[in-house]
């Protein structure tokens, strides 16, 4: 090939090499401050209690509970299957292939509401997709899972069923909390085993 | 000689036209989109840090204390509190989408005030602040009333125990 071709070439692909490729600097915004601000006042990822309850229950594929309080208090109690990073790592390179995907949802979530969205907000500016938050933390779940109670006459199906969510999520945290950290991401298996054994299945 | 030399490089260029002007268009491609987040400034663990510490809030005792001026910027719909009202601070009101405008924000940048972000939802709040401090606004907070960082956890969870959501004891 002629060389002068084969310069070309070479400099060609340098310039697309540094377009897609190039090594950002790690923690620094990748979208625009207008994308950032457009995303800020129609920002819709926020995800109620319930929602998560359904999430966990379920075991939804590519659900990521990501706890950003600090560490004595994620030791202490968590959501079961939760990470834990703090808020001083969020733009970490580490974290980045974890927090960014296609698909499914990343869910902030903390004692209240202040550290979550900061949490989000920095997730957004930093480009990753599909994150989301818990609306309320800590705080709500306890008010709306662990607090959970009916004082009515009679119940409707849909707050039966809604109840019945709660209360089954109130028994996944006592058991998962009550767990040492060790067994604590054998509590899923020990789940479906437990289902299938229900079912009528045998191992 | 050289008009030789010069009618080969000519040949050279117009033989390479097509690739340089791909080239061209990449490079232009390059410069725009790292103009486009150059206007960030700040570290997002950085911010992350400041809000776990609690360091992004001020409230209204802090707010009347403060010996620099203060500017008050009023983030969406808010209500309009009495407390705050008899400071008689100067006030902006702007829209979050406001924030990404680069006349406001030099204009914010150039108050020489102490910026306060006062919002209807804190949500609204901390957003607006995480913005600031990103677009690299030096002494700015926002304003919390009365119950300060929300983040304490308001109910005690004792594992193996029967379990019943206390409320947490302060003083303890």
């Amino acid at each position: 090939m002629n060389p002068r071709i084969r310069i070309s070439l070479f400099l060609l692909l340098a310039c697309i090499f540094l377009i897609f490729f190039t090594a950002r600097e790690s923690g620094r915004f990748r979208v625009t401050p207008a994308y950032l601000a457009a995303w800020a006042s129609t920002d819709t990822s926020v995800v109620t209690v319930d929602a998560v309850v359904r999430f966990l229950l379920e075991e939804t594929p590519g659900i990521l509970l990501v706890d950003v309080r600090e560490e004595g208090a994620f030791t202490e109690n968590s959501l079961p299957g939760a990470i834990r990073i703090p808020m001083g790592k969020i733009g970490a390179p580490e974290f980045r292939d974890l927090l960014n995907g296609r698909t499914g949802k990343r869910i902030f979530y903390s004692n209240g509401d202040d550290a979550s969205t900061a949490a989000l907000t920095l997730a957004a500016g930093l480009g990753y997709r599909n994150c989301y938050r818990m609306a309320g933390g800590m705080n709500a779940w306890f008010e709306t899972v662990m607090n959970a109670s009916f004082s009515g006459e009679r119940i409707s199906a849909k707050e039966n069923a809604l109840l019945t969510s709660r209360f089954e999520a109130r028994r996944l945290f006592i058991r998962y909390n009550s767990l040492p950290d060790s067994l604590k991401p054998q509590i899923f298996a020990a789940r479906q085993l437990e289902r299938k054994k229900l079912d009528g299945g045998c191992e | 000689m050289r008009i030789t030399q010069n009618t080969d490089a000519m040949k050279i260029i117009g033989k390479l036209r097509i690739i340089l002007l791909m080239a061209a268009i990449l490079f232009a491609g390059m410069v725009y989109k790292t103009m486009q987040s150059g206007a960030w400034r700040g570290k997002a663990d950085e911010a992350g840090k400041m809000v776990e510490a609690g360091e992004c809030f001020i409230d209204l005792q802090g707010l009347r204390e403060s010996k620099e001026p203060v500017l008050l910027l009023k983030v969406g719909e808010t209500t309009s509190d009495s407390l705050l009202h008899l400071l008689h601070l100067p006030e902006k009101q702007l829209t979050i989408s406001d924030l990404a405008d680069r006349v406001i924000l030099k204009e914010l940048k150039a108050s020489g005030s102490r910026l306060v972000i006062v919002a209807a939802a804190r949500s609204e709040g901390m957003k607006a602040w995480i913005m600031l401090h990103q677009l690299g606004v030096k002494d700015f907070y926002i304003l919390s009333s009365g119950e300060g960082y929300d983040e304490a956890l308001k109910n005690r969870f004792r594992p193996e125990e029967e379990f019943k959501p206390e409320p947490e004891n302060r003083e303890s």
